[in-house]
C-alpha cells in the first residue's frame, strides 16, 4: 500500500537520516542527524511515529540487527528507504522546488 | 552501561509510549542516555526526563493512529477503560446529589471524628516535639521521697552544679513560668510570659525569627531587662511592624527593649506564652534551694538519658559542700535526679481516655458505614434493572462489580476529604475551648494524619461499598430483569439487609449514648462534688526544712507558726495556714491505726487507719472546713497533759458510734495494752473532707495542732509542711509574694510546687471531663446518623409502596392506618436494634466502670433515657416518611411507577 498524501516535515528529516545514514539507520543516530546537521529538536518518539507511519506506508522498510550485548541482549531496529520512500521524498523536493523557484525573499529593509 | 535511565522516567515512558515501538524506543534512549554520559555531555539527566516530557504528544498521537486494529489491551488502553468507568460513576453520583450528599456527609462526619482523634494522638502521642534533633532534648528533675516529694523542678545550686560538672550534655537551660503585666499604649493586658537564661533557647535549638536571642550579658543583674515576644504578641501589638526590634514595651511597670521576635507556631512551654524575659538571678540566689526552675538539656549525640541521670545522681553527693548543705539531708531527703525525654512531660496520664475515644469513634465510623451501605443498597434495588439489562448485553461480573466499587471509591475519597476537613474543624474546636491536654497547641494535621485518613477511608470504603456492590454483580439476571418490570412491592427477604443494617445503627447508637450519657452524669457530679474545703483563692507551696538547720521539733514547730504569721502579712493573704500534707495528693498522708478509749477491739482484725496529719489553728478557717461541734484549737492545746486533737466527722461517726466523741481520748498505733507517748482529747469535730480522691469516700483524718506551747510534747513533726495562704482573688498572680514571704523567713529553703487547690481539683478531675466531652460529642454523631439511617430506609420503603399503598387507600383504608403500618414498620427495626443495643451498652459500661463516679454502670434509668431518646428520634425519622405515605394522592400512588 502506497500513500498519496504529502510526507510531512519530521518524515522528510527522517527519510533524508536515512538515505546520509545507509546501512547504520536506526533510532539513535537517526536522531542525532536530525538534530545535528538538520537543527531540529525532534523527541524519539516523534521520530518512531513517523517511522512506523512511514513503514505502514511503505515508503521504508525495518530489519533487526543481531542482538548485541550493550543493549542487555536486545536488537536494533533498522530502517531502509524502499523504492517508494525514494519518490515521495523526490515529490516533496519537486514541490517544495516549485513553490521556491522565482521567490526572492525581501531583505530586512523592505521587509520593515 | 554506566548508569541507568532515572527510573521514574523510565516508568513513566513505558506507560506513555505506543506499545508498538516501545522497546526499541526505550533501548534507544537508553543507549542515547549511555552515549552522551560517556561523551561528557551535562545534564544528561534532565535531557532524559525532557526526552520523557516530550514523547507525550508523539505517542498519544501514534496511538489514535494505531487504535483501531493493534494491540487493544497495553497499560494505556486499561487506563483509558478506567478513567471512562470512573467518569461515568462520577456522572451516576452527580446525577443522585441527594444520595451523594448523604452519603459523603456521613462519611464525612464519621472519618472525620476518627481522624480529628487520631490527630490528637498523634500530635500529643506519636510526634517528636518541634525542635532540631529532639530525641537530644531531656527534662531535668529532681526527686525527695525521703521527704515525701515524688517531683520537683531544679533549682538554681543543682543546675549550675550540674552543668559545671557533667560531661554528656551539649548544653542546658532554664526556664521559670512568669505572669507579667503589659501597660503602655492601649488597654494593660496580664501576659503569659516566661523568663529563661541565656542558654534556654539555643538548648531547643530554635532562635528569634526577628532580632537577636539572649547572650550571657542578658543574664547579669546590673544589665538592663530586654525582651524577647512572641510572634502572635508581634502581630497583635505590633502589626507585625519589622522594625519593632529596638522598641520599648512597658512590662511589670518597666519599659523594656524589644531584642526580638519568636518564630511563628513557637510555642514553649505553651502557646499562651508572648513574652521571654531573661532569667537575672543574683550570685546569692544560687543556691541549693529553690526548686522551681524548669531545666531542660541537650544531651550530647549518642548519650541515653539513663547515662546521664547516672552522672548526675553520681554529682548529688558534691552537691552538699558546694553549697553548705549537711550531706545527712541530702541523704534524709533521698535527693535523686530524674532525666526524661523532654516529650514525657508533655505528657500526663491521657493513654486511658484516649483509648477509649478510639474505640468510641471506631464505633461511629461503623454506624456511618452501616449507613452509607444502607444507603447504597437502597440504591442498588433502584439499579436493579439497568444492570440487568448491561449484563444480557455482555458486561461481565466483574465489569459490573468495577463499576459500583469505583462509585463506593468515589465516595469513600470524598468522604476522606470530608473527614479531614470535619478532623480540621474538630481539633480547632478542641483547642479553642482550652481544655488543658498536654501538647494540644502542636496538635496539627499533617502527613500522617492525612495517611491515616487514606487508610481510614479506604478500609470504611471496603466495608460500605464492597458487599452492596458483589451482592448486586450477582444478582439473578432473570429475578431483577422480572421483579423491576412487576413494579411490586419489595418481598420482605430484600428488606431484610436493610433492616439489619439499620437496626445494626441503632444498636451501637444506644450503646454509645448510654456510654456517654454514664460520662456525662459522673463528670457532671464530679465537677458539683462539694470537696468539703474551699478550692477558690488558695494558694500553696511545699517546703522542706533542712534538717541541719531545723534540727529539733521545736525548730520546726517554730517554723510552722513564724511562716503563717510571715504570709499573713502578704497585703493580699486574707489567711494562711500551714499543714504537713495537702488535700488530693495521695500517697503523701500518714495513715496509721487510731486506737481510741474504752473501745473493744476484735483481735482478729486490723485496727482501722485515718490520716494523721499536722496543721496550724488556722488551717480549717483558711480551707473552709467548718467546725461541726466542739471548739478549734487554742494554744494551750499542745501543752503537756493536755494534748487535744480535732478529728474528722467520718472518725466520730466510726470510732464513737453512740455519739459521744468530744472529750474521748485517742492516741496513735500503739495498742490499747501497752502506755501510748501522748494521748491526745478530742475538743472538736470538723467537717468531712474528700481528701485523697474526689471520687472517692470522705477521708478519716485526725488533727494535730503545730502549736509552739508544749512542742517539746509533739513526737513527730515532719520537716515537710506546706503553706497555704487564702487570697483576694488571682492566687497565682502573689506566686512571688508567696516566694518571698518564706525566702525572707530563710532564705535557704527549697519551695516546690507553688500551686492553687483550683489547679490540684482540675488537674484531679481533667482526664474524665475531656472524655465526657468527646463522648458525648460522639455520642450525638451516632445519634444523629442513626435517626438519618432509619429515615433513608423508611422513607425508601414508603417510596417503593406507593402503589401498593395507593392501593389499599382507593380500598378504604385511612389515612391514619397508613401511617400506622409505616410507623410499625419503622419502630420494629428499632426496638430490635434498641434490644440489642442494650446489651452491647451493657458491655461497653463494664470497661468505663473505673471511670465512673458515682454512677452506676447498669444504672437503669439512664438506659432507659437513652433508649427512650433514641425511640424518640427513631419515631421521628419514620414519621416524616408516614406523614408523606399518608397525604399520598390514592390515585397518584396507583399511577406509581
Amino acid at each position: 500500500m502506497t500513500r498519496s498524501t504529502a510526507l510531512n516535515d519530521v518524515e522528510q528529516f527522517v527519510l533524508l537520516a536515512l538515505l546520509r545514514l545507509g546501512e547504520d539507520a536506526y533510532g539513535v543516530p537517526i536522531r542525532a542527524e536530525i538534530e545535528g546537521r538538520g537543527r531540529r529538536a525532534v523527541s524519539m518518539a516523534a521520530v518512531y511515529a513517523a517511522l512506523d507511519r512511514m513503514q505502514r506506508g511503505g515508503l521504508i522498510e525495518a530489519q533487526l540487527s543481531e542482538p548485541l550485548p550493550e543493549r542487555g541482549g536486545r536488537a536494533r531496529k533498522h530502517f531502509r528507504l524502499r523504492p517508494a520512500g525514494t519518490r515521495a521524498l523526490e515529490d516533496a523536493r519537486g514541490a517544495m522546488d516549485r513553490m521556491w523557484d522565482g521567490v526572492d525573499l525581501p531583505t530586512d529593509a523592505e521587509a520593515r | 552501561m554506566n548508569a541507568r535511565p532515572p527510573r521514574l522516567a523510565s516508568w513513566l515512558l513505558r506507560r506513555i509510549l505506543d506499545p508498538s515501538q516501545r522497546e526499541y524506543i526505550l533501548d534507544d534512549l537508553a543507549e542515547d542516555y549511555d552515549r552522551r554520559r560517556a561523551a561528557g555531555l551535562p545534564r544528561t539527566y534532565f535531557w532524559y526526563w525532557a526526552e520523557t516530557v516530550r514523547s507525550i504528544k508523539p505517542s498519544l498521537n501514534a496511538r489514535a493512529d494505531n487504535k483501531q486494529h493493534r494491540y487493544p489491551h497495553d497499560g494505556i488502553e486499561s487506563m483509558d477503560i478506567f478513567f471512562t468507568d470512573l467518569k461515568q460513576s462520577a456522572r451516576r453520583l452527580l446525577k443522585t446529589p441527594g444520595f451523594t450528599v448523604a452519603a459523603v456527609i456521613t462519611l464525612a462526619l464519621g472519618l472525620g471524628a476518627n481522624v480529628a482523634i487520631f490527630t490528637l494522638v498523634n500530635g500529643i502521642v506519636l510526634r517528636p516535639l518541634p525542635y532540631p534533633e529532639p530525641e537530644r532534648l531531656v527534662s531535668i528533675r529532681h526527686t525527695a521521697p525521703g521527704l515525701g516529694l515524688d517531683l520537683m523542678e531544679v533549682s538554681m545550686g543543682t543546675y549550675v552544679h550540674f552543668m559545671a560538672n557533667a560531661n554528656l550534655v551539649e548544653s542546658a537551660g532554664l526556664l521559670v513560668n512568669a505572669g507579667v503585666n503589659l501597660t503602655g499604649d492601649g488597654a494593660p493586658e496580664r501576659l503569659e510570659g516566661a523568663s529563661v537564661n541565656h542558654t534556654f533557647l539555643p538548648t531547643l535549638g530554635i532562635g528569634p525569627a526577628l532580632g537577636r536571642t539572649f547572650t550571657a550579658e542578658d543574664d547579669r543583674v546590673d544589665t538592663p531587662s530586654n525582651v524577647i515576644i512572641s510572634h502572635a504578641l508581634w502581630q497583635q501589638r505590633f502589626g507585625g511592624d519589622p522594625d519593632v526590634v529596638g522598641n520599648l514595651i512597658t512590662l511589670q511597670g518597666k519599659a523594656r527593649e524589644i531584642i526580638g521576635v519568636m518564630p511563628e507556631g513557637f510555642a514553649y512551654p505553651s502557646r499562651g506564652v508572648s513574652v521571654y524575659l531573661p532569667m537575672k538571678v543574683p550570685e546569692s540566689d544560687i543556691r541549693f534551694g529553690g526548686f522551681f526552675r524548669k531545666g531542660i538539656a541537650r544531651l550530647k549525640p549518642g548519650v541515653t538519658p539513663e547515662q546521664f541521670a547516672a552522672e548526675l545522681t553520681a554529682l548529688i553527693p558534691s552537691l552538699g559542700p558546694a553549697y553548705d548543705v549537711p550531706a545527712t539531708m541530702l541523704e534524709e531527703a533521698r535527693v535523686g535526679v530524674l532525666v526524661d525525654p523532654l516529650k514525657e512531660r508533655f505528657l500526663g496520664n491521657i493513654e486511658q481516655p484516649l483509648t477509649i475515644l478510639f474505640g468510641t469513634v471506631g464505633f461511629v465510623l461503623l454506624i456511618a458505614c452501616a449507613n452509607v451501605a444502607n444507603l447504597f443498597l437502597v440504591r442498588a434495588e433502584g439499579r436493579n434493572k439497568e444492570v440487568a439489562v448491561r449484563r444480557a448485553l455482555g458486561s461481565s461480573r466483574a465489569r459490573l462489580s468495577t463499576l459500583f466499587v469505583l462509585e463506593a471509591v468515589l465516595l469513600g475519597g470524598l468522604g476522606g476529604l470530608g473527614g479531614l476537613t470535619v478532623a480540621w474543624i474538630g481539633v480547632r474546636a478542641v483547642q479553642l475551648s482550652g481544655v488543658s491536654l498536654p501538647r494540644i497547641d502542636q496538635v496539627s494535621i499533617d502527613g500522617r494524619v492525612v495517611l491515616f485518613a487514606a487508610v481510614a477511608s479506604m478500609l470504611s470504603t471496603l466495608l460500605f461499598g464492597a458487599i452492596p456492590a458483589l451482592r448486586l454483580a450477582r444478582r439473578d439476571l432473570d429475578r431483577a430483569l422480572n421483579d423491576e418490570s412487576r413494579g411490586t412491592t419489595l418481598s420482605r427477604g430484600r428488606h431484610r439487609a436493610r433492616n439489619l443494617l439499620v437496626g445494626a445503627q441503632i444498636a451501637l447508637a444506644l450503646m454509645l449514648l448510654v456510654g456517654s450519657a454514664l460520662m456525662a452524669q459522673s463528670s457532671w457530679r464530679l465537677a458539683n462534688v462539694d470537696p468539703g474545703y474551699r478550692t477558690e483563692d488558695l494558694l500553696t507551696a511545699q517546703v522542706l526544712l533542712p534538717g541541719a538547720d531545723y534540727p529539733t521539733e521545736e525548730d520546726v514547730v517554730a517554723f510552722y507558726n513564724q511562716v503563717v504569721e510571715r504570709v499573713e502579712t502578704i497585703r493580699a493573704v486574707v489567711s494562711a495556714a500551714a499543714s504537713s500534707e495537702l488535700p488530693l495528693h495521695p500517697g503523701q498522708g500518714r495513715w496509721d491505726a487510731l486506737y481510741v478509749e474504752g473501745a473493744a477491739l476484735d483481735p482478729d482484725t486490723l485496727p482501722p487507719v485515718v490520716i494523721f496529719r499536722y496543721v496550724t489553728a488556722g488551717y480549717f478557717d483558711t480551707l473552709g472546713i467548718p467546725l461541726v461541734r466542739g471548739r478549734g484549737f487554742v494554744p494551750t492545746d499542745a501543752a503537756e497533759g493536755n494534748a487535744a486533737a480535732l478529728i474528722s466527722e467520718s472518725i466520730a461517726r466510726d470510732f464513737w458510734p453512740d455519739g459521744h466523741a468530744l472529750g474521748g481520748r485517742a492516741w496513735q498505733d500503739v495498742p490499747p495494752d501497752e502506755e501510748p507517748m501522748q494521748h491526745y482529747t478530742v475538743a472538736g469535730i470538723v467537717g468531712d473532707t474528700l481528701d485523697q480522691d474526689l471520687a472517692g469516700e470522705p477521708t478519716s483524718i485526725l488533727y494535730y495542732p503545730v502549736l509552739e506551747q508544749g512542742a517539746g510534747n509533739l513526737h513527730w513533726v515532719p520537716s515537710q509542711l506546706t503553706v497555704i495562704a487564702r487570697t483576694d482573688g488571682d492566687a497565682l498572680a502573689h506566686a512571688d509574694a508567696l516566694r518571698r514571704a518564706i525566702w525572707s523567713l530563710d532564705p535557704n529553703l527549697p519551695i516546690a510546687n507553688i500551686r492553687t487547690i483550683a489547679a490540684i481539683v482540675n488537674e484531679s478531675t481533667l482526664n474524665a471531663r475531656f472524655t465526657m466531652t468527646l463522648l458525648v460529642l460522639a455520642a450525638g454523631i451516632a445519634l444523629f446518623l442513626g435517626g438519618i439511617g432509619l429515615y433513608g430506609t423508611i422513607s425508601y420503603i414508603v417510596s417503593q409502596r406507593t402503589r401498593e399503598i395507593g392501593v389499599r387507600m382507593a380500598l378504604g383504608a385511612a389515612r391514619n392506618d397508613v401511617a400506622n403500618m409505616v410507623l410499625r414498620q419503622g419502630s420494629r427495626v428499632a426496638v430490635m436494634g434498641l434490644g440489642v443495643g442494650m446489651v452491647a451498652a451493657l458491655a461497653l459500661a463494664r470497661v468505663l466502670d473505673s471511670l465512673l463516679y458515682e454512677v452506676s454502670s447498669t444504672d437503669p434509668v439512664t438506659y432507659v433515657a437513652m433508649a427512650a431518646l433514641l425511640l424518640l428520634v427513631a419515631m421521628l425519622a419514620t414519621y416524616i416518611p408516614a406523614r408523606r405515605a399518608a397525604r399520598l394522592d390514592p390515585l397518584a400512588g396507583l399511577r406509581a411507577e
